[in-house]
């Protein structure tokens, strides 16, 4: 009794959120009522909808041995309490998506971002991590690739691995750009990052040779070390003599950064990898508490308004309307494929009981899409003026400080030339005019929110503690996704001639490793080439992959819940499927045909080839950029024909189970009784 | 194949307020190492074993978190379930723990 009183005022807070959010126009409202609303969604989504999945839908049971528990062998297959296997999983899904799709989504203001970050996890995203854990668990932690394969056909299973490989391309080079954009031309940021190798090598060597097994000792070195870099690093900035040596082009950053991804994918992995995956998830948990409890402490008023008027589809940050753009941008903090990959990769094999996979797979969700609530939360707090100062690209605000001011006034938001150069100067940053990709907008919120907190004088190092804390997962990233990039090309390549596919041979390393650097790294420098700054492009397109390849993970899900025999239970996962399939497919429609130049890659180069007949834009700049549009509106076909088809092979195989032409039968490993079952 | 299948009721003796992993394993009781030093000296003793254990398990919970090794834990693993395998030293074991946890490559997200 009492607890359903409990639950009823939950519910009850969290609709006067909603009803803060939905009514309050016009005047600016406290944050407070934006995490209301999505703590209050979250917990009666936790307790009651992931409830009736976990015992109607997959008929979870402590009874039934985990692998963990079958096949423990102390290393991988471990079985580990919830709330440390809780960690884990976190650490390992959430990183620089949830942080950028948000900020950059508040060009429409918060409200439509909000809602699909809130609802879109609850029906949607967490649906999806929670499904393929729990099936990856019951097929002793087979990846994602593995399960299309088994459970509806081979052609599947290599359409999903394509679709992987693409999509992390894609991925790379989105995010790499994203970092070149806020250590372009800023010698403090960069030196801080650089330092993260050296330190990531001593703590490699520290574990392997010298200390042998001591992580918790190279962590703690590690650590001092990456906040000794940041200190560093203002003395770098204000010293004649170094600050030029870490003064580097976007261009020149690019190349380094394309070395380095390449280095760090045949390095071997003790070396670089392991040591920042550690690094990286000690200050992503650090730092997203840390960004919690100061919001909760300051309850800032969001200055942002509820919506713009650039829902049009004339926004400045990225093009098209609110529908689908808003549900593209946002990314991982709604839905995110990828999770699919995690939630089929280590996190199975630690499950230590089976209904521990509700709170992992569905919670860790939530607890993801709340970090992308406290971006847009950080997005904000900042004046409106201000926000689209950074995140709009300098030739779309005239090129300088007062051009930009003045752009921006006509959009009906106050911003000066003098509080741009002041804020500048507060970070310790040159500019920070034209900064696309959200990277540096979200640090300045989040550095205004830490030294509303902690005393303002420390702004500037709030500042590039936030740049440091995104750009260390995005190098983490982007270590971790050239060498997966490598094995899945290895493994590809291997049915062509089969030495390649031996993944220590070291010929077929570096030829492969090169490979998928010289790939991403190709959208990459034509991200920097553009004139439009390339998120523009390359950000709605990383969108739109990511979601298609949570529409494989749900096709996936929706044949296991069929051959499960709970096909009255499908829509679960068929409605998001649908909805997915909605925005994606609209979005890559728009994105390839628009007639309008700003969304359509196709009516943008037919604009180009005129601009070249008519002698306004150089022959060579215009045919290189003409090629990228048909390039971009290429891959943008290809994400689409790969889902049409796995979407159509397994609506192939759903109808011949309901038509019961089909004995649905699952790929589940054999039940064991549990020892853990109380 | 059962991994650690004993202790697995055991609760916890030392501070931090969960173990990393459901099979906690208690520490035999203690006793008789400092029964001829002083009450005064068998007490800042006690404190002191006991701030160490809590020390050692918050380190281990977060080592699992960051996907860490775990030397201590697999030395427990297989002294319940292989006690015939050769015990491998930590340089040894860290060797065999990136491979398999990065072998088929690292799992992780944007």
């Amino acid at each position: 009794m009492l607890k359903t009183l409990g639950w009823i005022i939950i519910g009850l807070l969290g609709v006067a959120g909603w009803g803060m959010l939905a009514l309050g126009r016009g005047e600016s409202i406290s944050a407070a009522w934006l995490i209301l609303a999505a703590v209050g969604t979250y917990l009666i989504a936790y307790r009651f909808y992931s409830r009736f999945l976990a015992d109607r839908v997959f008929g979870l049971t402590n009874r039934r041995a985990t692998p963990a528990e079958r096949l423990g062998n102390g290393r991988d297959f471990v079985p580990t309490t919830r709330w440390v296997l809780f960690g884990h999983h976190f650490a390992a899904i959430s990183g620089a998506g949830p942080l950028i799709g948000p900020v950059l989504a508040a060009q429409f203001g918060y409200l439509p971002g909000t809602i699909w970050i809130v609802f879109g996890v609850v029906l949607a995203g967490a649906v999806q991590d929670f499904v393929i854990l729990v099936a990856s668990m019951r097929r002793d932690g087979k990846s994602l690739g593995q399960m299309a394969k088994e459970e509806i056909g081979p052609f599947t299973g290599l359409a999903a691995m394509v679709a992987i490989l693409a999509i992390m391309i894609i991925l790379l080079a989105v995010l790499v750009l994203v970092v070149v954009n806020a250590l372009r031309d800023s010698p403090w940021g960069l030196f801080t990052i650089a330092c993260t190798i050296p330190i990531a090598l001593l703590m490699g060597f520290w574990m392997k040779l010298w200390r042998p097994g001591k992580t918790g000792e190279a962590s703690l070195i590690g650590g001092v070390l990456l906040l000794l870099a940041l200190v560093g690093g203002q003395h770098v900035s204000t010293s004649p003599a170094l600050a030029p040596l870490f003064t580097w082009s976007p261009l020149a950053l690019s190349w380094a950064l394309i070395g380095y991804g390449f280095t760090a994918s045949v390095l071997p992995v003790w070396m670089l990898l392991a040591p920042r995956d550690y690094l990286s998830s000690f200050m992503k948990i650090g730092t997203v508490a840390l960004l919690a409890v100061t919001i909760l402490l300051v309850l800032p008023p969001l200055k942002l308004p509820a919506l713009t008027q650039f829902i049009d589809g004339t926004g400045p940050v990225f093009a098209g309307k609110v529908f689908p753009f808003a549900f593209i941008t946002i990314a991982c903090g709604a839905i995110s494929g990828f999770h699919a990959l995690v939630a089929s990769g280590t996190t199975p094999k630690m499950l230590r009981r089976e209904e521990d996979a509700r709170l992992i797979g569905y919670g860790g969700m939530l607890m993801e899409s709340f970090v992308a609530i406290m971006a847009m939360c950080a997005a904000a707090v900042l004046d409106p003026g201000v926000y689209f100062a950074i995140n709009v690209p300098l030739a779309k605000l005239g090129g300088n400080a007062v051009t930009a001011a003045e752009t921006i006034r006509n959009w009906g938001f106050a911003v000066t030339p003098e509080q741009m150069e002041g804020l500048a100067r507060q970070v310790g940053e040159a500019t920070l005019l034209g900064r696309t990709g959200g990277a540096p907008s979200l640090a300045v919120g989040m550095a205004t929110l830490f030294s509303g907190a902690f005393g303002a004088h420390l702004l500037a190092f709030w500042y590039h503690f936030a740049i440091m804390f995104e750009a260390l997962f995005i190098l983490t990233t982007l270590d971790a996704g050239t060498r997966v990039g490598r094995y899945m090309l290895q493994e590809l390549l291997g049915h062509v001639w089969a030495p390649l596919g031996r993944t220590s041979w070291y010929p077929s390393i570096v030829l492969t490793s090169a490979l998928v650097a010289a790939a991403w790294g190709y959208f990459l420098i034509q991200g920097v080439l553009d004139p439009l700054g390339g998120i523009n492009s390359l950000w709605p397109l990383f969108g739109i992959s990511n979601q298609l390849l949570a529409s494989v993970a749900l096709c996936v899900g929706t044949t296991i819940i069929m051959k499960a025999g709970k096909i009255r239970y499908a829509w679960a996962t068929l409605l998001p499927l649908a909805w997915l399939l909605v925005v994606t497919l609209t979005a890559s429609w728009q994105k390839i045909l628009s007639p309008e130049r700003r969304i359509g890659f196709l009516a943008d180069a037919d604009a180009l080839r005129s601009e070249v007949a008519a002698g306004t834009v150089d022959a060579a700049r215009g045919a290189r950029l003409i090629f990228n549009d048909q390039l971009n509106a290429v891959v943008a076909s290809i994400f689409v024909v790969i889902v049409l088809a796995v979407v159509l092979s397994s609506a192939r195989e759903w109808w011949l189970i309901l038509r019961g032409r089909k004995v649905p039968r699952t790929a589940e490993s054999p039940i064991v009784e549990s020892v853990y079952a109380s | 194949m059962r991994a650690e299948a004993d202790g697995r009721t055991g609760g916890r003796a030392d501070g931090c307020s969960f173990s990393t992993e459901g099979t906690a394993s208690r520490t035999p009781p203690s006793g008789g190492t400092t029964q001829s030093a002083g009450p005064p000296v068998r007490r800042s003793a006690r404190l002191w074993r006991r701030l160490r254990r809590t020390i050692e398990s918050c380190a281990a919970v977060l080592r699992r978190i960051a996907g860490m090794p775990d030397y201590q834990a697999y030395l427990r693993h297989l002294r319940l379930n292989h006690p015939d395998w050769p015990v491998p030293s930590e340089r040894e074991f860290f060797a065999l723990y990136v491979e398999s946890r990065y072998g088929n490559g690292p799992s992780r997200c944007c």
